[in-house]
């Protein structure tokens, strides 16, 4: 049928099938704004269209339902590449992130600006209610749409986003434009999905329905004869090796226990067969005409499970070391019909007997400590599996290109991916082109290699370009996952609460595949011990394996839950003790000068170091938190059923891994006097390109548009080891500083020989121009007088940083939370978060990273868990029923203020800001929680009903 | 998945269209219909959005709502009352009130839908195209037949209205609803209704719950949750236990009742 639409202002006749939904054909005809989180399901606002004047979700609607409306999407307010009052407001108030959701909000506050001028917060969280981005956690939009409506009446109204920092710089510590915001608010191609050829083909795979099974058999010759099918791809016609998905260095601390296709399942989604076709929805079919014949097995469903007597085995294969010898009394030899798992050395494992990793350690003397103590309190607390959910799910496009493999990838760690796939291939990795493009959300999933191995293998097999995307069940299932954690606290201290012993014992659950299976559980050790001084502190930690969902790397790794388990517990200890939580806190903390032994036993891999701290600012955070929320003195609620609570933490995290990881940087001066920087980080939305760039122009005396970005691209860039370990500002930011000051070197020298003047004497001044005692030369000159062979070489500068030098960020989270003692539902009147990020590079961007990734935990300490059925099958593995915090889940008075203290190594005295974030609101809820109604929440999502069962009024 | 899309001129035709097309289903806005939960069955969809009414109006006591009016078109109409306006504002998601509509999201037949236990304890009744007689809401959700074009509301001045809503997040659906109206006579409740959903297979009214309190002083609000309690059966499911949303039902009965407001 023919559809008539008025899109855009412009009248348009498309031909489209039936069943075609709005959404669908905006995209086949090009109009790529046009998002989709949730796979039609109505449930995440990307696909948004002002559709006859109203707001809606294009995915909901046939094509031919709009016979005859208007259809407005960003595009019209991107005419001439020009930006609308809204486009220019989101990027003052710092609103893009990823930008994946961004054209949605954009059509969401103009739509409301047309029904009300100068909006309420009501109105204004009502028109950004059907919109889901797990970036920014809403809060700054109140702002961006207070910008746009005040330039509705004053075009010059402009309003600070953020306070300022180091006065002595031109860029760092100022709002300055997000360099891909432009592109993003528009709604232009940068995405995965935008790069697709016009002949590329589909890849779509066969999920096994089985927890835990062997393949009998698999006939794939009915799919091979369906109509539009290129190939069929098995554990029969794959490589035969194991690799592993995590995107960390070489060696992995993770085993090799993964082939492409297995002939054994292992979770429910868990791969089978993969068909290559010329359409998606010919893919689609041909995987149903796989026909499998399974041996099924009993699954493991839990850490329980996993470690009992006589459990079934989730790996039975060969175990074999690349170095070091295997444990005692551990099983090597396989079944012979299982894959091999391959340790790159020995991480304490036992895979037969399904323990992926393990390790313990600590300092003191943990047993005298706790026979000194006058109270000794013991808590276990269990934070249940959730999911990163990206609004992009992963996706990649890879196609052969000039006899080479290229890989067009939504990811956190491009020069991870090339190793990676090169070596499950089996081709070389100069044969590898890996493209981060704009990643639409990662937040650790995409630190994995989950798709670019099948994809780069089947398109490099047939020749074809091979697009392959997560559906959203995938991307629950079969993504990655946050992992569950069992943590005993066990907290021995003096009457006067002076701690004499802590030990915690960790058990994980890694899933079916061991990535990240030893560091992210042991993180959640070594950044919530050091946070307290204490002579004696022992940790356990292990990591089964099961047949759920894979887990791996998400925002935090494994902070949140060692946050939760340790605050809650000092906590507890502090009633049991009968003193403020506070004053427990204050008397343990670690402090500034501190001596951190327990460092020591906290190596990543390797002999870890004691640390003595410099400055902290936790003191300050706390006195500041203190005083804003008159601790000691909670209000009460007019409501009877409403009982209100206070609740504080202290938190930290890293800057990258000190000695196991390094960042480079490159910088070109072009014959205009503009820079071309080459970056190998990987930002996934975070604004590390503007980072780098702000480096890059400060040292360069030149403004934020004369510096271009180029990054995460493995032919052009230089190797950078990805966006994870909070590792983007310092060390991608430092590579950068590395880089312009080596440039500025080499420029100082040539300008001493044009001008005639020592280099000492020469500085640089706005905008790019050398300045001597004597005279003056611009960069410009300097660049053309290099390429036209006058005096010196090519002006490029290169910088390197690698470091064993510590940067610890840290924080305070203050929460007064209500909860209805009747129903149990819980209502987070404030929620501050006090962090030092040391210098914040760019202000207003580092709040929404602090805003975001709050939120992102307060949905995982009150809604958010994968819930599984008898079979291991994931019963919400949608949007539908796994509930991220949308606007509305805001809360009432979220407020974050920077405490900076600046790092001696750190860019511009900068350290990591996101992913600490995420390590306050669980305990800091639990904590408010017993506050307001006496019960202790030891298990998160703290969900009505678990709520109501604490109190003793469910059972 | 929808593969075959029909445009009927008006009632009348999509009447003949859903009749003569085996499995054809009625559109109209289309939020449940055409999510991806039915993407993989074929469907024959009569598109009716455009011929029924979709206004909304009120006279005297009776609040006449077009079956095609979307719950923001409810929203926006100073016709409609407070309590029909609060139990349209829990499907706190504007890009889907914007497109779902009165009857659809009675005709999903859904337990936990929104607006049935406000139709229900305001003695809804719905017409039907084609000339059918109208029905009471109860008797149309019990077993729902036909084209529905419109549902009259009866809202009675000397009567009170109470809805309530429980979901795990604003932008959730409806776990649990429940709605109440009654009157207050020589200070014991009358007429008391009672209506709730994500109960049973549809929303319905209890009137073994109304049974409870009928005649009798207004009891206190723990008093109500604790009688009513015994009464309900909801299942175990993803959403929550049935222990959970068994206590968590009794409270929405009893603010429903106590929260309830006349409807001026």
């Amino acid at each position: 049928m023919t559809v008539n639409l008025e899109l855009n202002g412009r009248r348009v006749a498309w031909d489209c099938a039936d069943g075609e939904t709005l959404k669908e054909l905006l995209r086949r005809k090009g109009v790529v704004s046009v998002r989709d989180g949730c796979d039609g399901e109505g449930a995440c606002g990307l696909c948004a269209v002002i559709l006859d004047r109203k707001l809606v979700n294009s995915c909901i609607i046939l094509a031919a339902q709009a016979e005859g409306s208007s259809v407005v999407t960003v595009e019209h307010f991107s005419k001439d590449r020009k930006l609308s009052i809204v486009q220019r407001a989101l990027v003052d108030a710092a609103c893009v992130q990823c930008g994946y959701c961004t054209p949605a909000v954009v059509l969401a506050i103009h739509e409301l600006l047309g029904r009300s001028n100068a909006p309420s917060d009501v109105e204004i969280r009502d028109a950004l209610s059907g919109t889901l981005c797990r970036c920014t956690g809403y809060e700054q939009f109140y702002a961006a749409v207070r910008i746009a409506s005040m330039r509705l009446t004053d075009p010059a109204y402009s309003e600070a986003a953020a306070p300022e920092f180091r006065p002595d710089l031109r860029h760092v510590g100022k709002d300055r434009d997000k360099i891909d915001a432009f592109t993003l608010v528009r709604g232009e191609k940068a995405f995965v999905e935008d790069r697709v050829d016009a002949d590329a083909c589909h890849l779509k795979l066969l999920c096994s329905p089985h927890a835990h099974a062997w393949i009998r058999s698999i006939d794939t010759k009915a799919a091979l004869a369906m109509p539009g099918v290129i190939a069929v791809f098995t554990h029969e016609n794959c490589p035969d090796k194991v690799y592993t998905t995590a995107g960390q260095g070489f060696p992995e601390p993770s085993p090799h226990d993964q082939r492409m296709f297995s002939r054994k399942v292992r979770h429910v989604g868990d791969r089978v067969a993969a068909v290559l076709a010329e359409t998606a929805r010919q893919a689609e079919a041909a995987c149903k005409a796989v026909r499998v014949e399974y041996e099924v097995l009993k699954p493991v469903l839990s850490i329980a499970e996993a470690r009992a007597d006589g459990a079934p085995v989730v790996h039975s294969g060969e175990v074999r070391y690349v170095s070091g010898e295997p444990p005692e009394g551990t099983g090597v030899a396989g079944d012979g019909r299982d894959d091999p798992v391959v340790y790159q050395f020995p991480l304490h494992a036992d895979p037969h007997r399904n323990l992926a990793a393990s390790v313990s350690s600590g300092i003191g003397d943990v047993e005298r400590g706790f026979a000194e103590a006058d109270v000794v309190i013991e808590r276990t607390y269990r934070g249940n599996r959730v999911q990163c959910t990206p609004l992009e799910p992963h996706v990649v496009y890879a196609k052969v290109d000039g006899g080479r493999l290229v890989l067009h990838a939504s990811t956190q760690v491009p020069w991870h991916v090339r190793r990676i796939v090169s070596r499950a291939i089996g081709i070389p990795e100069n044969k590898v082109r890996v493209i981060k493009e704009r990643v639409g959300g990662g937040f650790g999933a995409k630190q994995d290699i989950v798709v670019e191995d099948m994809a780069g293998y089947v398109a490099w097999t047939t020749g074809r370009g091979v697009y392959f995307r997560y559906d959203r069940e995938q991307e629950f299932v079969s993504s990655r996952t946050r992992h569950v954690m069992e943590i005993t606290v066990r907290l021995g201290a003096k009457k006067d609460g002076r701690l004499t012993a802590i030990f915690m014992k960790l058990d994980a659950d890694t899933g079916p595949y061991g990535q990240h299976c030893l560091t992210v559980p042991m993180n959640a050790i070594s950044k919530s011990l050091p946070l307290l001084l204490c002579d004696n502190a022992r940790f356990e930690v292990k990591s089964y394996y099961t047949n759920l969902s894979p887990a791996g790397a998400y925002q935090g790794y494994g902070a949140p839950k060692g946050s939760f388990a340790l605050q809650t517990a000092l906590a507890e200890l502090a009633a049991e003790l009968g003193m403020d939580q506070l004053e427990l806190i204050e008397k343990n903390r670690v402090r500034s000068g501190a001596r951190i032994e327990i460092l020591k036993s906290l190596g990543e891999g390797r002999e870890g170091i004691a640390v003595t701290l410099g400055e902290c600012g936790l003191g300050e955070m706390l006195e500041r938190g203190r005083k804003a929320f008159a601790w000691g003195s909670k209000p009460v609620s007019d409501d009877p059923d409403w009982k209100i609570g206070h609740g504080a933490v202290i938190i930290q995290q890293g800057s990258g891994l000190p000695g196991l990881d390094a960042a480079n940087a490159e910088i070109r001066l072009l014959a205009d006097g503009t820079l071309l920087l080459l970056s190998g980080g990987a930002d996934l939305g975070t604004g590390l390109d503007t980072v780098t760039a702000k480096a890059a122009a400060e040292i360069l005396g030149l403004e934020m548009a004369d510096v271009t970005v180029i990054s995460g691209d493995t032919d052009v860039t230089p190797f950078d080891k990805g966006a994870y370990a909070s590792s983007g500002t310092y060390f991608s930011g430092n590579a950068a500083v590395k880089a312009a000051e080596d440039l500025k070197r080499k420029v100082l020298a040539a300008a001493a020989a044009v001008l005639g003047e020592p280099e000492a004497d020469l500085s640089i001044a706005p905008r790019g121009i050398v300045k001597g005692k004597m005279g003056e030369v611009t960069l410009a000159k300097l660049a053309h007088m290099s390429t036209q062979g006058e005096y010196h070489d090519d002006l490029t500068g290169f910088g390197t940083f690698k470091t064993d030098h510590a940067a610890f960020p840290y924080g305070a989270h203050f929460v007064e939370a209500a909860v209805n003692v009747r129903s149990g539902d819980v209502k987070l009147r404030r929620y501050h978060a006090y962090q030092d990020c040391g210098t914040p590079i760019n202000p207003a961007l580092a709040l929404g990273q602090i805003y975001g990734g709050v939120l992102k935990a307060v949905g995982h300490s009150l809604y958010e868990e994968m819930i599984y059925d008898a079979n291991g099958r994931c019963v919400n593995a949608r949007f539908l029923d796994y509930k991220i915090p949308t606007i509305f889940e805001v809360p009432e008075d979220f407020t974050v203020e920077f405490v900076p203290v600046e790092d001696e190594v750190g860019p511009f005295g900068g350290k990591s800001v996101s992913e600490i974030s995420l390590n306050g609101a669980a305990p800091a809820i639990a904590i408010a929680i017993h506050d307001a109604c006496g019960a202790w929440m030891r298990e998160w999502p703290f969900t009505p009903e678990r709520i109501l069962r604490a109190m003793g009024k469910l059972r | 998945m929808v593969t075959k899309f029909l445009k009927p001129r008006d009632a009348a035709e999509a009447l003949s269209m859903l009749a003569s097309v085996k499995g054809a289903v009625p559109l109209a806005g289309g939020t449940f219909l055409l999510s991806s939960q039915f993407r993989d069955e074929p469907m024959t969809v009569v598109s009716v959005a455009g011929i029924l009414p979709s206004g909304v109006s009120r006279t005297g006591n009776t609040v006449e709502i077009g079956a095609g009016a979307t719950f923001q078109d409810i929203i926006d109409s100073p016709d409609a009352p407070a309590v029909l306006r609060k139990a349209c504002l829990g499907m706190a998601d504007r890009n889907i009130r914007n497109r779902a509509t009165a009857a659809g999201n009675a005709a999903a037949g859904k337990s936990c839908a929104s607006l049935p236990p406000v139709f229900l304890t305001a003695e809804a009744s719905f017409e039907f195209a084609g000339g059918n007689a109208p029905l009471p809401a109860e008797s149309w959700l019990a077993s729902p037949s036909g084209l529905i074009t419109r549902i009259k509301l009866v809202f009675d001045p000397e009567r009170l209205y109470g809805y309530e809503r429980w979901s795990r997040t604003a932008c959730d659906v409806s776990v649990l609803t429940a709605a109440a109206s009654w009157r207050l006579s020589g200070g014991v409740v009358k007429d008391l209704r009672i209506a709730c959903g994500g109960l049973s297979s549809h929303p319905r009214r209890f009137p073994e719950l109304e049974s409870l309190f009928e005649g009798k002083p207004l009891p206190k609000r723990s008093d109500i949750e604790a009688a009513v309690s015994p009464f309900l059966s909801p299942i175990d499911d993803v959403r929550g236990s049935a222990a959970f949303k068994r206590l968590r039902a009794s409270i929405l009965v009893a603010d429903a009742i106590m929260n309830a407001e006349a409807q001026p």
